[in-house]
């Protein structure tokens, strides 16, 4: 299982790894609040695309299990008035992360 | 071999779809093909799957296990498809409508949404899907058919122009008539119909569709995007 500050981390390593790559331009510094779709985003909808693909590949890693994020899974986000910040996808990682050892 | 591509290809059983895998193993590449049978296959740089493309965490999987063993995806043919008995729009059940609406629409976006993920993190992809002549002939009989595979070159102009900026480009093909173990499953008259409709009225080999593949897939077709190509048509 990953922990909610694994979590947070998991996602700023994600984001470093992005621009590294060179797939997004500047480095971001991500906190719980840290918009990441919808809002004041910091990321347009391929550098979310990305994002998410960049962080399934770290659990993967990390936990040598196959895991998927999928917007309708996530509870908290509404497709009328879609937004997620840093802190809901790392509620999200804990939970569907929970029952790998 | 240099040019040699990662090439995904989905409902390779059969038909139209296995000719092509052979045609590009026969060219050099590596060909990741899927359909719902199990097959036998003795073919050497060929990887396929029991896939079922409607199922969303069934084709996550294949995509990253194809991500992690080959580590990229350069191209990907989107060509699985049902065919079933033409009928007039009056009297074809709701449930044929639903299993080409599962197939054609869901099956294909699915696909085309998740190889999308991994050649958008390369900043390189060619995207080709297959629709059908029944589209610019609107043929009769087949109101379920046509509109799902509508969908699909639709689907694909709009993926083209959000894609664009990353460097790969999506384009559509409208097979012409092509005979396979798939194609003899329509009766004589049918395929006669078919091939008065068509401007050239010949039937077409797979090596010809694949040429077309070829043209979308070239290095230098970086410009050619949210195009359709109908075989042996004018439309």
């Amino acid at each position: 299982m990953i922990t909610y500050e694994n979590a947070i981390n998991l996602i700023q390593e994600s984001c470093d790894s992005l621009h590294r790559g060179g797939l997004i331009d500047s480095k971001v510094i991500i906190d719980k609040e840290t918009h990441v779709l919808g809002g004041k985003s910091i990321f347009d909808s391929i550098g979310f695309v990305t994002l998410f693909a960049e962080i399934e590949d770290s659990i993967m890693e990390k936990t040598n299990s196959d895991v998927f994020l999928i917007l309708d899974d996530i509870n908290e986000f509404d497709i009328d008035t879609p937004f997620l910040s840093a802190g809901v996808i790392a509620s999200h990682i804990v939970e569907i992360t929970k029952n790998i050892d | 071999m240099k040019n040699c591509k990662v090439i995904v290809i989905t409902g390779t059983s059969r038909g139209i779809g296995l000719g092509m895998v052979k045609y590009f193993l026969s060219q050099g590449h590596i060909v990741v093909g899927c359909g719902r049978s199990k097959i036998k296959n003795n073919l050497e740089n060929y990887f396929y799957s029991e896939i079922d493309i409607t199922d969303e965490k069934q084709v996550c999987k294949w995509i990253k296990k194809i991500q992690r063993t080959h580590n990229r995806i350069d191209v990907l043919v989107s060509n699985a498809g049902l065919v079933k008995s033409s009928l007039l729009m009056t009297v074809t059940p709701t449930s044929i409508l639903s299993s080409f609406i599962e197939t054609h629409i869901l099956g294909t976006y699915i696909v085309c949404r998740e190889v999308s993920k991994v050649m958008i993190r390369q900043k390189y992809g060619r995207i080709i899907t297959i629709s059908s002549l029944s589209v610019p002939l609107l043929l009769e009989g087949t109101s379920a058919y046509t509109a799902t595979k509508s969908a699909i070159v639709d689907m694909t102009k709009v993926l083209a122009k959000e894609l664009a900026p990353t460097g790969i480009t999506c384009n559509i093909i409208n097979p012409g008539l092509i005979e396979t173990d798939a194609t003899n499953f329509f009766s004589s008259d049918w395929k006669k119909m078919l091939l008065e409709k068509q401007t050239i009225k010949s039937t077409f080999e797979i090596e010809e569709l694949c040429y077309i593949i070829n043209f979308f897939i070239n290095s230098k077709s970086d410009c050619i995007t949210g195009q359709v190509i109908s075989m042996g048509l004018v439309t």
